[in-house]
This record gives C-alpha cells, structure tokens and sequence, in this order.
C-alpha cells in the first residue's frame, strides 16, 4: 500500500504516494508513515547526516487537510527544512504556497 | 516658532506638519460638502474641462517629468499622459456616477451614488504626471476632493500637474479646493495626512514601504505595490511576435511599468530558438560574471530593495554602472537565473529594461517556476502568457495569483487597458487579496462611490404562504421544511 525506499547514504527515506491522497487515503496512510519514521529515527545517525524525508508526488493529483496534517507532523519529527515534497505538480506547488507552509518544507 | 507646539489638553506633541494637513482636511471637507450638491452634467463638464488640459499639456508635462526625474523616456511619458486623459476620459465619460444609478421596479431595489470623501493620493516617481491626472479625474468623476501627495524627486511635474487640473477644474466651476496638495514631500507630511481622520480612501501607488504606510494608517487604502510579471513563452507561441511584444513592452519607459514583464519562463525544448531570437531582436544575455556584476548594483542584496540610480534607465547607463559593456543596440539585457528568492537577487521585480530568464525541463517545471516568481514578490498584480494553446492558457490562469493575467499581450500596456484589451485604463491596478486590496480590478471611479441601494417592500409569496411555526419544530429537518416552502412554487 506504501511504497518507501531508504538512501543510507544520504539519510533519506522516501515515499512514493500516488493518487487522490483524500482525508481517507491519508488517515489511511498516516500511522505507516510514522511508523517508518519512527523505525528510522531510532535508529543511529548515518555520518551526522539528520534525516531528511521525501514524498514523492508524481502520480498524486491532490492533497487534502489530512495529508497537509501528515506533512506538519513529519516536518515536526526531521524540523524544518528536512521535509521534501518531490514531483509536486502546479496546482499542489501552488496548494502548499497558500497553505503557508513553503517555509517550512521544499517543493520540488 | 517652534516648528512643534504642546497641545496641553492631551500633552502630545503636534507637529507643523500635522496642524497644517489638519486644516487642508478641513478644506478638502468643505470641498466634499459643495461637491455632494453637484449634478452630473456639472461633474461631466468639469471632468472634461480638466481631461482636456491634461491632454493639451501632456508634452510639457511629459517633459518635465523626465527632466526632474531622470529616468524614462519623454515621448513615452507622453503616451502615458494620453492614457491618463483620453482613454480615461472615455471609460468614464458615460458613467453614471451622481444620483440615482439604477432602479429595478421588479425587485423594487434603487442604487444610488454616495461620494466617499477626501481622497489622498499618493504619487509614484515612475509616473509622476500621468497618476496624478488618472487619479483627479476618477476623484472629480466621484465628487471627491482629491490631495495630491508627489513623490519627494518629482515634486516639481506633480504639482504643476495638479495646478493645472485644479485651475480647469475651477474654470469649469468646481468647489474650491477640490484638488489641494501637500507643499513638501517628508515621512511627516504624509504621516500627517494619512492620519486624518476625515480622509475616505487613500490610493497608494509606490515602493513597498509607501504602500505599508498607507495600510497601517487605519485609513482604508487601495495600495498598489510590486508587480514581479512572469511571462510564460510556451511552444505554441508565435516566437517572432510573442518576443516582439516582449522588448516593447519592456522597453517602454525603460520598463518603468510596474505591470512590466519581469521574467521570461520556457521549457528547455525550444530554448534555443527563444534565445536565437531575443538575440535577433536586439537582446543581449548576460555571462555568468555579467550576471553578478548587473546583481551588485541592480538590487540591494541584505534589503531586497532596487537601486534607484538604475530604475528607469536605458542599458547602456546601467551597463555603464555595472562596468560591463554590452553590444550597442542592446535593448534588453537577459539574466539566466537558476532559482526564485532573495539568493536570486534578479528574480524580483526590477524597474529597467533586465529580464531573468528561466528555461525548466518540462511544462510542469515551467508553471511551477511561474507560480514561485508571481509569489515572491508579485503577488495578486500581474502575469503574462504568450500561447496558441487554450488548455495551456485556461491552466496558466488558474494557477496564477493576479489580478491580470495577459494572453499574447505586451504586459505593461495591457495591464494598464485600453490600448490592446478592453480592461479600465487604470494607473491603479488592484492586486486583490494576495496585494492586501479589496479588489482586483483596475480601479476607476466607480471604485470611489459607496453604492447606496433604496429597498422597496415587494411580497415574498412562498414566505406567506408559509406556516413558519414549523421552525420551531425540531422533527421538520432541512428537506421537509423546503419541500413546504417550496410548495406550488
């Protein structure tokens, strides 16, 4: 249901969402995602290098309040700048804009 | 006398400035008295007088303006007159902006105009003569008294400008006083009069900091800041054209235009074909080491704040000023960027014939650049598509946040309206919420009336017809009670 993959190197965990990510997907998705941050985080830090999250957004044409709250919550867990939101198209660059979180998160 | 005096009632200090903006107020108020008695064939007589002086001055005014100012280009300060005086005149010649403005017998509803009140008028140096007749005529359309507030290096063009609409005006028997200016251009005088409280509107045309002021007053304000115009060249364009209007509209006045393009933003797949072409017409594109010599005295790297020695000028002097020489005919210097922000000191809005450029992998990348330019320093104002492609263009419109968004059009003309599109041809282009305005439209003088709206008792058939004590029963939920409300109807 999840797709993730982990770069040891680098320290960073991704995941690879698709579709409608509804209040319902994302509820859904919400305690695997922190579960797989939690493994992570418990784990000692690889070369000083903090954790740094993606979400890979390439097949997910829409967010909802539900997946905004998993990024807060993600972001709170690596701080701020630590979170990436991958392959985001217009219409999502332009949702997190509005929702005033640029600056707490990069959209690629 | 001391230029302060102890009021000893409050123990406050009021400066000159105040004391003298005060009773300014108090004239523009009386003005505001007469003027509301003004029918509208005496308001279009005198808004006609005065867009005819505006118009027969435009030369001289254009002339002064560049003189005091350094900086444009007089004969296209000139055209700038022409659509402060004709094309104004004709947006707003046939409008009815006195009395009664409509009235529906069916719905029983009358409009009626209401003036605002003394308008104060904050004037930019970019277009110092041509704001100053837009924003009299809108305000003499309105009934408004207006006070003119220049800018501090365009004194001299701005208040021979408002002399001589006043001086139309009271030929064509305006109140007195309808058109005052504040006598010298300081933080304290502007203070003083935003402050008054018998003042209406402010509308703030100028730099970030003006525009604040104005909002934080507590006066209510239609406040025009920045514009950072991303101008999206897509595949389907008509290159030679779409790259035509471009250098136009960024050359006009030394892009001195708010609404002028800022950035040009392309998919890599036909990058070189824009370049060959911006070079055809004149452009020059920067090197890397170009590039940080023009960011060195372009902006202000800590404040973000242009530099004004270069606003308004022509290549070559800003070439000069940043030590590097450029071909000749150089009409446009092109800067590629890499990314959008502060650390990109070319990505906001520069007020001179230097455009960023922008080439992105794919369509996606470029609408995502364009979206990141129009929210970092243009928010609300102004964006620019060139494209034959109507799914491209509907796409490009929603994701933008601006009041304007202009389809195979140069922008600094098409923001303004008139020439090349239907839009009011406005010197005050509202910038919506994003902006901090009420409105995004090009404001005009129907912006400056309050509507007041005459209601006629009319019968509500379904409400009389209706039990309505079934409100009160808690069984009769949403589809019942509008089932009975609805009933035969």
């Amino acid at each position: 249901m999840l797709e993730s993959k982990f770069d040891q190197a680098a320290n960073v965990l991704t995941f690879i969402l698709s579709g409608h990510m509804d209040s319902a997907r994302s509820a859904s998705l919400a305690p695997l995602i922190e579960c797989e941050l939690k493994k992570h985080a418990a784990q000692p830090p690889s070369a000083n290098k903090p954790l740094k999250i993606t979400f890979d957004l390439k097949e997910v044409d829409f967010i909802s309040s539900a997946f905004i709250r998993i990024c807060i919550v993600t972001v709170a867990a690596v701080k701020s700048g630590n979170l990436v939101l991958q392959n985001a198209c217009p219409i999502i660059k332009k949702t997190i804009k509005i929702s005033g979180l640029e600056n707490q998160l990069t959209v690629l | 006398m001391d230029s302060t005096l102890q009021d000893n009632k409050t123990a406050s200090i009021i400066t000159k400035e105040q004391i003298q903006a005060k009773q300014m107020m108090a004239k523009a108020t009386i003005a505001a008295g007469i003027f509301n008695q003004y029918n509208q064939e005496q308001t279009d007589r005198i808004v006609e007088i005065v867009a005819r002086t505006g118009f027969n001055n435009r030369v001289k005014l254009a002339k002064m303006a560049c003189d005091e100012t350094k900086l444009g280009i007089w004969e296209h300060k000139v055209l700038k007159n022409v659509l402060a005086t004709q094309f104004v005149f004709e947006n707003i010649r046939n409008e009815k902006t006195v009395g009664i403005l409509s009235h529906d017998e069916r719905s029983g509803i009358t409009e009626i105009a209401q003036p605002l009140g003394p308008i104060m008028a904050i004037i930019p140096m970019t277009n110092p003569t041509s704001t100053v007749i837009f924003k009299i005529l809108i305000a003499l359309k309105s009934r408004n008294p207006i006070i003119i507030s220049p800018h501090p290096k365009a004194m001299r063009c701005s208040i021979e400008t408002a002399r001589l609409c006043y001086q139309a005006a009271l030929e064509a028997d305006a109140p007195e006083d309808c058109i005052q200016w504040l006598p010298e251009s300081t933080r304290e005088w502007t203070h003083a009069m935003m402050t008054q409280p018998g003042i209406a509107l402010i509308l703030a045309t100028g730099g970030t900091s003006m525009v604040k002021a104005a909002y934080s007053s507590g006066t209510p304000a239609i406040g025009v800041g920045p514009g950072n115009v991303p101008v999206f060249i897509d595949q389907s364009a008509d290159l030679p054209f779409a790259i035509g209007n471009i250098i136009m509209s960024k050359t006009f006045d030394n892009g001195t235009v708010c609404a002028s393009e800022q950035a040009i933003v392309i998919e890599q797949s036909f990058a070189s074909q824009v370049r060959a072409e911006f070079e055809k017409q004149n452009c020059y594109f920067l090197n890397a080491e170009e590039i940080r010599k023009v960011e060195a005295i372009a902006i202000d790297k800590n404040s973000g704040v242009m530099n004004s020695a270069i606003v308004g000028q022509p290549v070559q002097v800003i070439a000069k000023i940043a030590g590097i020489n450029p071909p000749a005919r150089t009409k446009i210097m092109i800067a590629e960027q890499k990314g959008v922000g502060r650390e990109y000191p070319l990505s906001g809005e520069i007020l001179a014939p230097i455009l960023a450029f922008y080439t992105c992998p794919n369509l996606d990348e470029a609408l995502k650049t364009c979206i990141d330019l129009n929210y970092f320093a243009g928010i609300g104002h102004t964006a620019s598509i060139y494209a034959n492609n109507e799914k491209v263009i509907e796409t490009f419109g929603n994701l933008m946040n601006a009041g304007r968004v202009l389809v195979n059009t140069p922008s600094s003309q098409g923001a303004v309206g008139g020439v090349f599109n239907t839009l009011l041809t406005s010197f005050t282009l509202g910038c919506g919420a994003g902006g901090k305005n009420i409105t995004t439209e090009n404001i005009s003088a129907r912006h400056l009336i309050n509507t007041k709206r005459v209601c006629r008792y009319r019968s509500n058939e379904r409400w009389n017809k209706f039990d309505y004590a079934k409100y009160n029963d808690e069984k009769m939920a949403w589809d019942a009670i509008l089932t009975e409300f609805n009933k035969n109807y």
